[in-house]
C-alpha cells in the first residue's frame, strides 16, 4: 500500500467519522426535542393563564408576527417583541372573562438543523366588555435549540374574529 | 449734657426698635408659606399628590415653607397662578408652554420617541447652565416629571393607516393649538374638548380618535372607547410631562435649581408608575408593519409644521434634536443639516 493510498484511506475514515459524529449530534438534539411535550406545555400555559411559563418558553429576542384578518380589507400585519406579545396576552386575560380555549397540534416539521415548526389551531372564546367574542387563529411556533434547550424563536399567527 | 445723652439713648433705642421691626418683618416674609398649586384630575390623592407632599417636606429642609393646594381644573389653576393666588403650579407641559415656551415645548409632537431620551433631556434641563432658558417673563420652570407618552387611541382598528385619519373625528384640547393644527394637518376633523370631557367623548363614540397617556387609561376607563374593535397605537406621539412653573420672584435661584434637581431625581420612580399603567392596556399594538415609517414621518412633518407656525420654541427643538442624535447618531436626520 502506497503512502498516497494510506492517506486516502485515512482521509475517508476521518470524513466518515466526522459525518457519523455530525449525524449523532443532530440525532441527539432531535431526540431531545419532544414536540408533544412542548405543545402540551404551551397549551397548558394558555389554559391556566400562566404567563410566566409562556415567557420561559419564548426566546427573549423572538419575533411575533400577528396578522389580523379584516372584512373587505387586507390583513393588518403587526410585528411584536416577546414583551409586547406577552403584555397583550396578560391584558386580555385581565379584561376578559369566561375564557375557553381549544388548541390542537396539526403537524410538526423539521425545518433545519435543530429547528422545528409546529402548526397549531387555536379557538378562543371569551366575554369582553359585555360582548361574546370568538376568534380562530392559525399559529406556527418556530422552535430551535438554544443553549441546550428548545425554545420558541418565532411565532406567526393569522387571526380572524367572529 | 445729660439731656444730650438722654436724647442719644432714645435715638439708639428707636433705631434698635426700627431694626428689630425690620428684622421681624423680613424674617416673617422668609418664613411665610408659599402656595404651590397642583393640578390633579383626581384631587388631593394619588401618586402625584403624594410626590408633591414629599416635595413640600424636602422644600422645608431647604428653608421654604410650602402649602399645597389642589386644582382639578387646570385652567382655573393657571388663572390663579397668573393672578398671584398660586406662587407655583404643577401643570401639564402643554399648559406650561404659555408660561415658559422653552420648557413647555418638551411635549412637542414627535419630539422624543423614548423615555430614555426624555430622561437625558430632563437631566440636561436640570443643569445650572440652562437655568436662564428655564425662565420666561415672571415665570420659571422648577421641575419636570414624565407623565407618559401620548398614544393614539382609536375606536376602529381599520383606521390604522395614516391616510385613514382623514375625515375621522379627533378630540383636541381647546387650549392646545398644536393638537388642533396637527389634526387639521392629517385631515382629521377636530372636536374641541378639554381634559375633563375628552375621555367621555371617546368612550361614548362622539370622537373616533384621542391622544392620551397610559396613566389616563384605567382612571378614565378609556378601554370602553377602544372596545372590542379598536386599537391603541404603540408609538409615542409626544412625551407628555408635568412641569412645576413658579413665579420666580417668590423663590430663590438656589431653591429653583435644587427643585429642578429634585424632580429630575424622581424620573425613574415616576417611570415605574407609567410602565405599570402601560402594562394594563389592551389591544396595545405598534403601527402595522407597512405603516410604521409613514407614522414616524407624519409625526416629524407635524412637528416641523408646528415649529414653522411658531407653536414650538425653536431653541428647545434644537436641544431635542441633539438628544435624539446623541442616542441614535445613525438616524437620517442627524446628517440632514437641519437645526431641528
Amino acid at each position: 500500500m502506497t503512502v498516497i493510498e494510506r492517506c486516502k484511506i485515512a482521509l475517508s475514515q476521518a470524513v466518515l467519522t466526522l459525518t457519523v459524529l455530525a449525524v449523532s449530534q443532530w440525532s441527539f438534539a432531535a431526540e431531545k426535542f419532544d414536540s408533544k411535550e412542548l405543545f402540551e406545555k404551551y397549551r397548558s400555559a394558555m389554559m391556566q393563564g400562566d404567563a410566566g411559563t409562556l415567557k420561559r418558553m419564548i426566546a427573549p429576542d423572538a419575533l411575533v408576527k400577528v396578522s389580523l384578518v379584516q372584512k373587505n380589507e387586507p390583513n393588518i400585519v403587526i410585528s411584536l417583541s416577546r414583551t409586547e406579545y406577552l403584555q397583550q396576552i396578560r391584558a386580555l386575560w385581565r379584561f376578559s372573562s369566561e375564557q375557553r380555549y381549544a388548541i390542537a397540534l396539526l403537524n410538526v416539521q423539521e425545518v433545519g438543523t435543530d429547528q422545528w415548526s409546529l402548526a397549531l389551531t387555536q379557538k378562543d372564546e371569551y366575554k369582553l366588555f359585555g360582548e361574546s367574542i370568538g376568534q380562530n387563529s392559525d399559529i406556527v411556533l418556530q422552535c430551535e435549540l438554544q443553549d441546550g434547550a428548545v425554545v420558541i424563536s418565532a411565532i406567526r399567527t393569522v387571526t380572524r374574529q367572529w | 449734657m445729660n439731656t444730650r445723652i438722654g436724647k442719644t439713648r432714645i435715638k439708639k433705642r428707636m433705631i434698635h426698635r426700627i431694626l428689630l421691626t425690620l428684622a421681624l418683618v423680613c424674617s416673617s416674609t422668609v418664613a411665610s408659606s408659599q402656595t404651590v398649586c397642583v393640578f390633579s384630575l383626581i384631587g388631593a390623592q394619588g401618586e402625584m399628590w403624594e410626590l408633591m407632599k414629599d416635595y413640600s417636606i424636602t422644600a422645608k429642609e431647604w428653608g421654604e415653607d410650602i402649602t399645597l393646594r389642589v386644582f382639578t381644573d387646570e385652567r382655573i389653576g393657571a388663572e390663579d397662578l397668573k393672578a398671584g393666588h398660586c406662587d407655583a403650579l404643577l401643570m401639564t407641559g402643554i399648559k406650561a408652554r404659555q408660561f415658559v415656551p422653552f420648557a413647555g415645548s418638551v411635549d412637542s409632537i414627535g419630539g422624543l420617541r423614548s423615555y430614555e431620551s426624555l430622561k437625558v433631556l430632563i437631566e440636561l434641563l436640570a443643569r445650572k447652565e440652562l437655568a436662564a432658558s428655564m425662565r420666561h417673563g415672571a415665570y420659571e420652570v422648577a421641575g419636570i416629571l414624565p407623565l407618559g407618552a401620548a398614544y393614539l387611541f382609536l375606536s376602529d382598528r381599520s383606521i390604522t393607516s395614516v391616510e385613514k385619519f382623514a375625515g375621522r373625528t379627533m378630540a383636541v384640547f381647546e387650549n392646545d393649538r398644536a393638537q388642533l393644527l396637527m389634526a387639521e394637518h392629517i385631515g382629521a376633523r377636530p372636536v374641541s374638548s378639554d381634559v375633563t370631557n375628552f375621555a367621555a367623548k371617546f368612550n361614548n363614540g362622539v370622537v373616533d380618535v384621542i391622544a392620551a397617556p397610559a396613566t389616563a387609561y384605567m382612571p378614565l376607563e378609556l378601554y370602553r372607547g377602544v372596545g372590542t374593535q379598536g386599537i391603541v397605537v404603540k408609538l409615542p406621539s409626544a412625551q407628555l410631562t408635568f412641569q412645576l412653573v413658579m413665579r420666580h420672584e417668590k423663590f430663590s435661584e438656589n431653591f429653583m435649581a435644587k427643585s429642578r434637581r429634585y424632580f429630575a431625581d424622581q424620573f425613574d420612580d415616576t417611570l415605574k408608575l407609567i410602565a405599570a399603567a402601560e402594562d394594563d392596556i389592551l389591544f396595545f399594538y405598534p403601527p402595522p408593519d407597512k405603516d410604521r415609517e409613514r407614522y414616524a414621518l407624519m409625526l416629524d412633518e407635524s412637528r416641523t409644521y408646528l415649529i414653522e407656525q411658531g407653536v414650538y420654541d425653536k431653541d428647545m427643538m434644537v436641544w431635542m434634536k441633539k438628544v435624539r442624535c446623541k442616542l441614535t447618531p445613525s438616524a437620517a436626520e442627524c446628517v440632514n443639516g437641519s437645526a431641528w
